[in-house]
């Protein structure tokens, strides 16, 4: 009873000071806002950032070609390429848990289309490698699984390369000829931007990887094997099935490292997964800090509050205020500065995301966890901040504080 | 409904049920301790009736403040008793000590010392909110009364830098009434107005005196300040040097039985204002 009297003398003291009492809070308004703005900014990056990912398929493996030493000095991966056709089929025979796969080979060329030409990258894939990495056509179909068995001219256009050799043609059916061979255009697939890591993966032609090894570049060996597992469960009994099997097909002995490694999306997705969560803790680290700034903003004001008003308590003290009454007011004061900045900051949050969301591509999203965080730790850095002017005031001597000048 | 004089007097008797409201006996006040020790009060002991009109004088450094502070139950003395009405206050706790000014002491300060953010009606009732609970109206209603007493209830809404010194001085007095306190402790009060505004304020003085029956005590370092009590209590390097009863210096010119507060800032005199200020 007698401090709900107290708690409203507060409300009154700040009601009387508006514009003290606002730029007081605005240390508040400031952290929590930006908290609440940048986990946000956080979340939508990193929710992007796994779409994409997830675009790639999850349930893809990758066997890289290994490294090898020469003369004591070691290649980096895929320097060697160890993956030969017959592999390919006994994976395909022997890995339950593998439902797809498709050889990779890769190699820059320069693409020519009547009067036109483009340096761009030439993939010879499989026909299933369009269904492993989920890439659907704009235009056209993929080459057929015969393509492949007899080595035809066909090839598939990345978007970027479509553009670049035909402007806004419809390409199907058109020939466009890679080191002299002619190939014919059978399909364009949809555009799919850049990569997380700012490749364009429009920009590629690709054709059988039978045409790339026997008529292309006389090669019977490639640096890479895309696989896809039965489902994202089963990703990692794939990769255990393909290395035991490939580690027994090329002869590695039990002591030995591999000749070849695998990686798969998952685990590029887990790392992606990390930065963004770093760097969503990081953002929200540094916005915690203006929280914390504002927080001693408030206790800063508190103390030129007590400081200034200390006649005001000698007052109060002499006309029979307890020192409790004193520490309810004062507290209640930091409180309710504190609550106040937490909510309106929810607000202008609230707000920024919004306005981020109308005017970039990105799409920021705003927690329940981040606000509600956000707040209590306003709240908290508030209680904090306001007990110690709060007792210092309780604590004054009624006699020194009347004769304060 | 205006009270006679005898009837309050005979209200307080009952109230405090003991022939003096003050008794000051062999009061000792020694600040920090060994050689640094400072006696500000040496054996100090005097008595205070019921509706006395007292001064207290002497030089800076005689211990008037001293015995001011304790009188006001902002302090404790090291030895010795002080009682208030009966009841030894000299070993209070922090918070007994407060709700005894609450209740029984009203102070007038040299500086005033109102809120200055806060209205001259809100001012009156701020002991108010540190007693017994009282609904708003009713310290509304109480706060006004006490302000008619001084003849400032046209400037209740106004805020303290709205007012002149002397009004400020008399908003002062309206707060230290508001409570209807056994004694009224006055600290130079009129230190920091001219002679005009301070003959107003000691009038007022004498008139709650006289007609309510208020006892009041007042330290002054200026003997025509002194002279306008009935009894001045000289202090002198932290004894009570003299005692004595003097004739007083009448500023009341008003004979009547209510209070009328000459007001030249005031469109009306407010003569004939009546006031039960605070009776329980």
């Amino acid at each position: 009873m007698r401090s709900l009297m107290m708690a409203r003398m507060a409300m009154q003291a700040l009601a009387q000071n508006k514009l003290r009492t606002f730029l007081t809070t605005l240390g508040i308004i400031i952290g929590v806002a930006s908290v609440i703005a940048m986990v946000a900014l956080g979340q939508g990056a990193s929710a992007s950032v796994q779409a994409r990912i997830a675009g790639l398929g999850v349930n893809v493996l990758t066997v890289f070609g290994g490294s090898a030493t020469t003369g004591g000095a070691r290649q980096g991966s895929a320097a060697v390429e160890s993956l030969r056709a017959a592999d390919v089929e006994a994976i395909r025979r022997e890995c339950p848990s593998v439902r797809l796969l498709s050889p990779q080979l890769r190699r820059s060329a320069q693409v020519i289309a009547g009067d036109n030409n483009w340096a761009t990258g030439l993939q010879g894939v499989d026909t299933a490698y369009f269904r492993i990495r989920e890439w659907t056509f704009a235009t056209g179909s993929a080459f057929e699984a015969i393509d492949t068995t007899v080595s035809a001219k066909v090839c598939v256009l990345g978007e970027t390369v479509r553009q670049q050799l035909f402007g806004n043609a419809d390409p199907v059916g058109a020939v466009v000829r890679v080191n002299q061979v002619p190939l014919r255009v059978v399909g364009v697939l949809t555009p799919r931007g850049q990569t997380s890591f700012g490749q364009d993966q429009d920009d590629a032609v690709f054709i059988p990887y039978t045409t790339f090894m026997n008529r292309l570049y006389g090669t019977d060996r490639f640096s890479m094997i895309v696989l896809s597992a039965v489902s994202p469960e089963e990703v990692d009994a794939a990769r255990a099935e393909v290395t035991s099997l490939l580690r027994q097909r090329h002869h590695i002995r039990a002591s030995s490292d591999d000749d070849f490694y695998i990686r798969t999306q998952q685990e590029i997705a887990q790392a992606a997964e990390q930065t963004t969560a770093i760097f969503t803790l990081l953002l929200g680290g540094i916005a915690a800090v203006s929280l914390v700034v504002g927080g001693i903003g408030i206790m800063n004001i508190m103390l030129v509050s007590v400081t200034e008003r200390t006649r005001e308590i000698g007052v109060r003290l002499a006309v029979g205020a307890h020192r409790r009454d004193i520490l309810v007011q004062f507290f209640t004061e930091a409180l309710v500065l504190s609550v106040l900045g937490g909510l309106a900051g929810i607000l202008v949050g609230a707000i920024a995301v919004w306005v981020v969301r109308a005017l970039s591509p990105w799409a920021p999203i705003m927690t329940v966890s981040s606000v509600l965080v956000a707040f209590f730790c306003a709240s908290a850095v508030g209680l904090l901040s306001g007990y110690y002017p709060a007792r210092k005031a309780a604590h004054l001597d009624p006699i020194e504080a009347l004769r304060h000048e | 409904m205006a009270l006679s004089e005898e009837s309050l007097v005979d209200a307080r008797d009952v109230v405090d049920s003991a022939d003096s409201l003050i008794e000051v006996i062999d009061l000792h006040r020694v600040y920090g301790s060994g050689i640094l020790a400072v006696h500000a009060l040496r054996g100090v002991s005097f008595h205070v009736g019921h509706g006395e009109l007292v001064a207290i004088v002497g030089p800076s450094g005689s211990g008037k403040t001293t015995m001011m502070n304790i009188l006001g139950c902002l302090d404790r003395p090291t030895t010795g008793q002080y009682r208030l009405g009966g009841r030894d206050v000299s070993t209070l706790s922090a918070d007994e000590l407060a709700d005894v000014r609450n209740a029984r002491i009203g102070f007038v300060f040299q500086g005033f010392n109102l809120l200055p953010r806060n209205s001259a009606v809100q001012n009156v009732g701020l002991p108010l909110r540190y007693g017994p609970p009282l609904s708003s109206a009713e310290r509304h209603r109480r706060s006004l009364e006490c302000l008619s007493v001084v003849g400032l209830a046209h400037r209740a809404s106004h805020l303290p830098n709205q007012l002149s010194g002397g009004e400020q001085q008399r908003v002062a007095i309206a707060r230290a009434l508001v409570n209807n306190p056994s004694l009224i402790l006055a600290d130079e009060p009129t230190g920091n107005l001219d002679t005009r505004r301070s003959e107003e304020i000691l009038a007022l003085f004498q008139r709650l005196n006289r007609l309510k029956g208020m006892t009041i005590a007042l330290v002054t370092h200026e003997p025509d300040i002194a002279a306008c009590c009935r009894r001045v209590l000289h202090f002198r390097d932290g004894v009570l040097e003299r005692d004595e009863p003097i004739v007083m210096r009448s500023l009341d010119t008003n004979d009547g039985d209510a209070f009328a507060v000459r007001d030249p800032a005031g469109p009306t005199p407010s003569r004939g204002v009546e006031c039960v200020p605070c009776v329980p």
